[in-house]
């Protein structure tokens, strides 16, 4: 028996078929999507494999779908970019983030100096632009590969061993799914106090159901698939099972919505730090920032609106790159 | 179909029980002492133990759990620190602003979601799909908080035409017409994610059933366009459209928490987002109980209207 994980079937089966209605488990609101294996395990196709398929991993997938698709590239170009920017920030942001210049207190952008204006404080928007970036960058990402992680644990163990383990996990999600998400992580940090660490800790804790459920489904699927009874056949274990038939063959769904929850991430923590339960004065954040020119926006409106702006593209290019994913890997639109 | 709505009715209760023992114990996370941190710094010795005393906090655990459930059951959500008051009567009467407001949104978002959806689906590819495919792309990923702060700049500030504050009671001399001049704004920027998602979605599904053989036949017996499009595909694509409003409704629920915050409507959103930086842990506790439960409740709702649309669902 041929090994390796980048064999592919000699004719492609998606393993659900077509979604019913068309939308993604996002749109419906609970995550269901299950997409064909992109690797075939060690066991094989149990079809006669008489040559190396072309090698179809899940990057070089993403790739081809993506070189053709000039705006998910340009979106990719952007996030790359900015992020660049946000990690040098000791050498990209012009002036300290911190600093106030009284004299310059509101003044609008293109000033000398101060290309974005300053705010009411007199300090330099650009720069603390920059160097918000960072939080706004690790709050966006840590929540999401966190909640992805215990998730795909959650996920993993109530779809593989089913019976009551999975009924009791189950029932705890939905308990965490009944609250609207931004009440429970608000209740959260309200009771641990406003702090950005709590803020991460809350966002973690609602993003958990979905992450478990989505990678649920596709392990329910996928461990009745012939190539799991082959690995069984020949004697591999649960844990081999697992971690090298069902998860490579479900990460491809996960790391969609990964995505796609990186750019709400970005607005939900700036909700958080907008009503002060995030990122605490003077440090500076994209949502905090928003916040902080609410009192001076009928004299200065580039105080709040500047950083919003900057949410809003950042949110726009994150949902082009996780749509074109999608698409990337959806079976029904790969023609 | 009676079977199948007591089975729901019934798998509520779990739920309903899980959500009150996570806010329960959330308030037994407070750090230090909860009476001391509840009652602030400056209270007195006795304010303490009176507060200790009300919350039962020299019970065990499960003691506790189980008399503020019991009160909880009754509609006896305890007071609010800071205003003194009973919480149930301060969150049920914010609750119908909010729910004003959540309201119009939503019957913002429909019409304007359902309504592009269909016609992007019947011209795919056309300059309105394109344009309606575009604005979901942006209503989607438009922080809410940003939006409301844009419109007041616009319509408030720039236009003057429409209040950004100053809807302080709903039953105010100016009656309807003020009502709905002061829900411009916050209506549109709590609608806007939502009419975005539910066009997406309506899009998708319209463009699933479009092509099928009933919606061909439907034309071939010389029917016009519009009853076609409307009336048989429209009637068969809405399932997915109806689920999704199901979320919106949570979401929209939760989001005017923000939307009250930049528009000072006087919601329980508004007063959730007072009472934490107060630290009025009762009034947070029940406001968020309040909300969590109609959200239970919404959702079952919504499974119901699902198994009434589609028989198949009852079965399964």
């Amino acid at each position: 028996m041929a090994t390796g994980t980048d064999l592919t079937p000699p004719a492609r089966q998606p393993i659900t078929g077509p979604l019913p209605h068309g939308l993604s488990g996002a749109e419906r609101g609970e995550p269901g999507i299950v997409f064909p294996p992109l690797h075939v395990g060690e066991a094989g196709w149990g079809g006669e494999v008489t040559r190396r398929a072309p090698n179809r991993t899940l990057t070089s997938l993403i790739w081809a779908r993506l070189r053709g698709d000039p705006l998910a590239l340009a979106a990719v170009g952007l996030l790359l970019l900015l992020a660049l920017v946000v990690v040098a920030a000791p050498l990209t942001a012009p002036r300290d983030p911190l600093r106030q210049e009284p004299s310059i207190r509101l003044s609008p952008p293109l000033t000398t100096g101060y290309p974005l204006g300053a705010d009411g404080l007199g300090r330099d928007v650009l720069s603390r632009l920059i160097w918000g970036g960072q939080i706004s960058l690790v709050v966006g990402v840590v929540p999401v590969l966190l909640a992805g992680l215990v998730g795909v644990a959650i996920g993993t163990l109530g779809g593989f061993y089913g019976g009551r383990l999975d009924n009791v996990l189950m029932r705890c999600l939905d308990v965490i799914f009944a609250f609207p998400a931004i009440l429970l992580a608000l209740a959260i940090v309200a009771t641990l106090g406003p702090s950005i660490f709590n803020a991460m800790l809350a966002i973690t804790v609602v993003g958990i159901p979905s992450f478990a459920r989505l990678i649920r489904a596709s392990v329910l699927t996928l461990k009745e698939q012939a190539f799991v009874e082959a690995a069984r056949a020949i004697g591999a274990g649960s844990g081999r099972i697992v971690w090298r038939h069902i998860l490579p063959n479900s990460m491809s769904t996960v790391v969609v919505y990964g995505t796609l929850e990186v750019g709400k991430t970005v607005v939900f923590a700036a909700g958080l730090s907008f009503l002060g339960l995030g990122v605490q004065p003077p440090t500076p954040e994209w949502g905090a920032m928003l916040a902080d020119g609410r009192q001076v926006l009928a004299v200065a409106p580039h105080v709040a609106t500047v950083p919003g702006l900057v949410i809003f593209v950042v949110t726009v290019g994150l949902n082009i790159v996780g749509d074109a994913l999608r698409d990337a890997l959806d079976p029904r639109l790969r023609h | 179909m009676r079977a199948y709505v007591l089975g729901r009715l019934v798998s509520a209760v779990p739920v309903l029980l899980g959500v009150s023992l996570v806010i329960f114990l959330l308030m037994k996370l407070i750090p230090g002492d909860a009476a001391q941190v509840l009652a602030g710094p400056s209270a007195t010795r006795d304010e303490v133990e009176l507060i200790r005393e009300d919350l039962g906090l020299n019970e065990p655990l499960y003691v506790q759990y189980g008399t503020w459930l019991w009160r909880a059951v009754r509609g006896d959500l305890g007071r609010s620190i800071e205003l003194k008051a009973p919480v149930t009567t301060m969150v049920l009467e914010r609750f119908k602003n909010t729910a004003i407001l959540a309201g119009a949104s939503m019957l913002l978002a429909v019409v304007v979601g359902v309504t592009a959806g269909v016609i992007s689906a019947t011209r795919p590819l056309s300059v309105f799909d394109r344009l309606a495919m575009v604005g979901a792309l942006f209503g989607n990923s438009m922080p809410t908080f940003w939006l409301g702060l844009v419109l007041i700049l616009v319509g408030s500030l720039g236009l003057g035409l429409f209040p950004s504050n100053g809807m302080y009671d709903i039953r105010s001399p100016g009656g309807l017409p003020d009502l709905l001049h002061h829900l411009v704004l916050p209506s549109i920027t709590l609608a806007g994610v939502s009419a975005a998602i539910l066009a997406r979605v309506t899009r998708s599904s319209m463009l699933e059933v479009i092509n099928r053989e009933y919606v061909t036949t439907a034309r071939a017996k010389g029917l016009d366009d519009r009853r076609v499009v409307w009336g048989h595909a429209l009637k068969n694509a809405m399932l997915p459209v109806v689920t999704v409003m199901g979320v919106q409704m949570g979401y929209l629920l939760g989001g005017s928490i923000l939307v009250e915050t930049v528009f000072s409507w006087p919601g329980l959103g508004l007063q959730l987002f007072r009472a934490i930086s107060s630290r009025d842990l009762p009034l947070v506790q029940g406001g968020v109980m309040l909300v969590a439960a109609i959200f239970v409740f919404l959702n079952l709702a919504i499974d119901l209207l699902y198994a009434f649309l589609d028989p198949r669902v009852r079965y399964s």
